[in-house]
């Protein structure tokens, strides 16, 4: 897999602050400046769907008479960009800032405050899995374990960057071994066909919409040719990404999803017998206890007794 | 002859995916800005975003974390806020992480994120209270109580998946410290975790680790939630011997003494309701409720009662009953329990001949339940609802003279009644201990 470099689209007046952005962002990102609010829009309809956008909320109105309507219409158009205002947080904004997170704003840089190039390094982090992550939570059931969703959410930030599975386990601290028991036990995929599922996920999220071609959706995937993404899709859902788009790309693959994940779900605790369940049931088991007799006298919850 | 040396078996670092933080709402801390009013809102939210910030960022990166003068511009704003004498002393706390962060304590940091947590639980803020405990824990990860509170509250949230990651953590966090209160608490939070969803044996395997290590560790209280935590399992499996038996136990090890806990007679009295012995459980269940100021104890207790006293035909204490959980119901942190609490209302009303809100109660329950992910009651409310509509003559839900009661359950009743009498003048706490 290719390495994705994600664009940070930044549209912002205050220069002190795009030089921090700038620095920000190093080598992990590719700084990209814009100098309107309709550049910005081109510059998304291109931009692969892992692309961060910074903006000032106000529209550089340094007065601040209100919200710039430019941002609502950017966030109606592209509703699942990962956009970050930053601005100075002053007081009497509450109702501001509330509209902002009904807008569909990711998170607040306050100025003077979050502004250094470290802080801004880490939102920029912890902003980078968010629209993989905000997919899938409202895919997944609700019956999934906690374990197996931690794992997935893991997975979908190291998609994000195109790493690959011993990614995975660095990422949760542990061994690829490790790693690969806590997937079998969570009745996830193993990890690589984890991380496969992700990919074809976010690709499907692209391919649904109609102004991206198969190569580029390929690239910001990760994929390094059209054609690898098609082979993925073929072997794991025998179908092309043109009879994906047809269907609707996201829907028909998280479906199948779902499918391979209720296909690797362990076996059901009866398959295994275990002392202190079902098959030894509490009231069976005696426990030594004296009477005034000295008799032996069974008592129930025994099983539990240490 | 010198004895060979046994020697230790090296100890396994325990591991866990890390817990789940993130919430439904797509931008960060919006819950607390959505709770909250005034410019109050605005400070709290700022604070928790700089922790999150801070317990985020690496050790040697947290020194040019925030710029110059944040912390005197913070303190400002907390005195032009006139924020409430509870709050002011942890905001200037994290006020003072903004002036030096590579040098700030995390224990203090962790401390005041708690007692924001607390302040914004009293005022049933549940969202804001989740954040800022989850922001203590992730300040402070060796802190097996900040994970274990945190699993509780999204517990009591109906967020089953990311109750489930912090119990573990609280697991993990509280075997390395060898604090076997928090251990045991966080076994008794998963295995409640895992009776919401269904998982019985996972359940009933989680509790019974809590019942060994309480007894290991001489933790009597916890000896005794985890038994009275595995009667309902036990209930719900449909073992009535054991469930009996483990809440026996559990008043053994109480004691008449002991403030008796109200989900303890709960648990005994949903039993007898099960089997159809509603005159003894309303006995209990009516004795218990007009002392209880645990609002998720209420929940459990008045929705029983509404079961109880449909099956016993008792029209008027069936209306008090959904009178006090239709109040309960608003509460947002109580949304876990609400589905089994409007199935319990379908049977009552169901029993008192009451067709049309029988059939509302378990729609409502199905509704819920389904939102949840909450399989149990999501079956039991379909099966309710279709015996509700399908053949409401022919309904298969005990009237009231139906069964007779044994003995036994008489004199249970009886003597727990006496406990309660008993103890009328000592708190009756109704607090679970997770």
């Amino acid at each position: 897999m290719n390495r994705v470099v994600p664009p940070v689209l930044l549209l912002h007046p205050d220069r002190a602050f795009c030089e921090r952005v700038k620095r920000a962002c190093s080598q992990r990102y590719r700084f990209l400046p814009v100098s309107s609010w309709s550049d910005l829009r081109e510059a998304l309809h291109s931009a692969p769907p892992l692309a961060i956008v910074i903006v000032d909320p106000y529209g550089g109105d340094h007065a601040r008479h209100g919200l710039s309507s430019a941002l609502h219409g950017l966030l109606r158009e592209f509703p699942s960009a990962t956009v970050i205002a930053a601005c100075e947080i002053r007081g009497g904004c509450l109702e501001q800032m509330r509209t902002l997170g009904e807008w569909g704003v990711t998170r607040m840089i306050s100025l003077e405050e979050e502004d250094t190039a470290h802080a801004i390094a880490r939102v920029l982090e912890s902003s980078r899995g968010r629209p993989l992550r905000t997919l899938l939570q409202r895919t997944l059931t609700a019956t999934m374990s906690g374990r197996a969703r931690a794992i997935v959410m893991s997975a979908t930030d190291v998609v994000s960057t195109g790493g690959v599975g011993r990614d995975l386990a660095r990422s949760l601290h542990v061994t690829p071994r490790t790693l690969q028991r806590w997937c079998r036990n969570a009745g996830l995929p193993a990890p690589r066909q984890l991380l496969a599922w992700m990919r074809l996920l976010l690709a499907a999220e692209l391919l649904d919409d109609p102004g991206r071609s198969v190569l580029g959706v390929a690239l910001a995937c990760g994929y390094s040719s059209d054609a690898a993404l098609r082979n993925a899709f073929r072997a794991y859902l025998e179908l092309s990404p043109n009879a994906l788009r047809d269907r609707g790309a996201f829907q028909t693959v998280a479906k199948a999803f779902q499918k391979a994940l209720s296909a690797s779900a362990p076996k059901s605790p009866a398959a295994r017998p275990r002392p202190d369940d079902e098959v030894h049931p509490v009231s069976v088991i005696p426990l030594r206890t004296r009477s005034a007799a000295g008799a032996r006298q069974a008592l129930p919850c025994s099983a539990i007794e240490a | 002859m010198r004895q060979p040396t046994v020697q230790k078996r090296p100890r396994r670092r325990h591991r866990v995916p890390f817990p789940l933080t993130d919430t439904a709402e797509l931008f960060e801390g919006g819950e607390i800005l959505r709770e909250f009013d005034s410019d109050v809102a605005v400070v709290l939210w700022k604070s928790y975003k700089n922790v999150m910030l801070w317990a985020g960022a690496h050790h040697e990166d947290r020194a040019g974390l925030f710029a110059t003068g944040a912390g005197e511009r913070r303190r400002a704003e907390i005195r032009a806020t006139s924020a409430e004498a509870a709050i002011e002393q942890p905001l200037q706390e994290l006020a003072a992480l903004l002036d030096a962060p590579g040098e700030a304590d995390a224990v203090m940091i962790a401390g005041a994120c708690r007692a924001l947590s607390a302040w914004a639980a009293a005022r049933n803020a549940s969202a804001s209270a989740l954040l800022f405990m989850q922001a203590a824990a992730l300040t402070s990860p060796a802190d097996a109580d900040a994970a274990c509170s945190v699993g509780r509250m999204a517990r009591n949230r109906a967020e089953y998946a990311r109750a489930e990651t912090w119990f573990r953590q609280a697991i993990v966090a509280a075997r390395a410290a060898e604090n076997w209160t928090a251990y045991t608490q966080a076994y008794v939070g998963l295995g409640k975790v895992f009776t919401h969803r269904g998982a019985l044996p996972s359940a009933r395997r989680a509790l019974v680790l809590a019942y060994r290590t309480a007894t290991r560790h001489h933790l009597r209280e916890l000896r005794g939630w985890a038994l009275s935590d595995l009667g309902i399992v036990s209930i719900q499996a449909g073992r009535w011997a054991d469930a009996c038996a483990c809440i026996r136990n559990a008043l053994t090890i109480y004691g008449p003494a002991h403030p008796l806990s109200a989900n303890l007679v709960h648990d005994v009295a949903y039993g007898w309701i099960k089997e159809g012995w509603f005159a003894p459980a309303v006995r209990l269940l009516a004795k218990v409720g007009p002392r209880l100021s645990d609002r998720l104890v209420r929940v459990h207790v008045s929705s029983s009662l509404a079961r109880a006293s449909g099956g016993a035909g008792d029209g008027t204490q069936f209306n008090a009953a959904v009178a006090e959980l239709r109040d309960l119901s608003t509460d947002p942190a109580l949304a876990a329990l609400m589905p089994d609490a409007w199935l319990d209302v379908a049977h009552g009303a169901a029993s008192l001949g009451r067709w049309d809100s029988a059939e509302q109660a378990a729609a409502a329950a199905l509704r819920l339940a389904e939102n949840q992910a909450q399989a149990r009651v999501r079956f039991e409310a379909e099966a309710t609802l279709a015996s509700i509509r399908g053949d409401r003559v022919a309904a298969t839900l005990r009237g009231a003279s139906a069964i007779r009661v044994p003995n036994a359950v008489s004199e249970l009743a009886s003597e727990l009644a006496g406990l309660l009498d008993e103890t009328a003048d000592a708190h009756l706490v109704g607090a679970s201990a997770v």
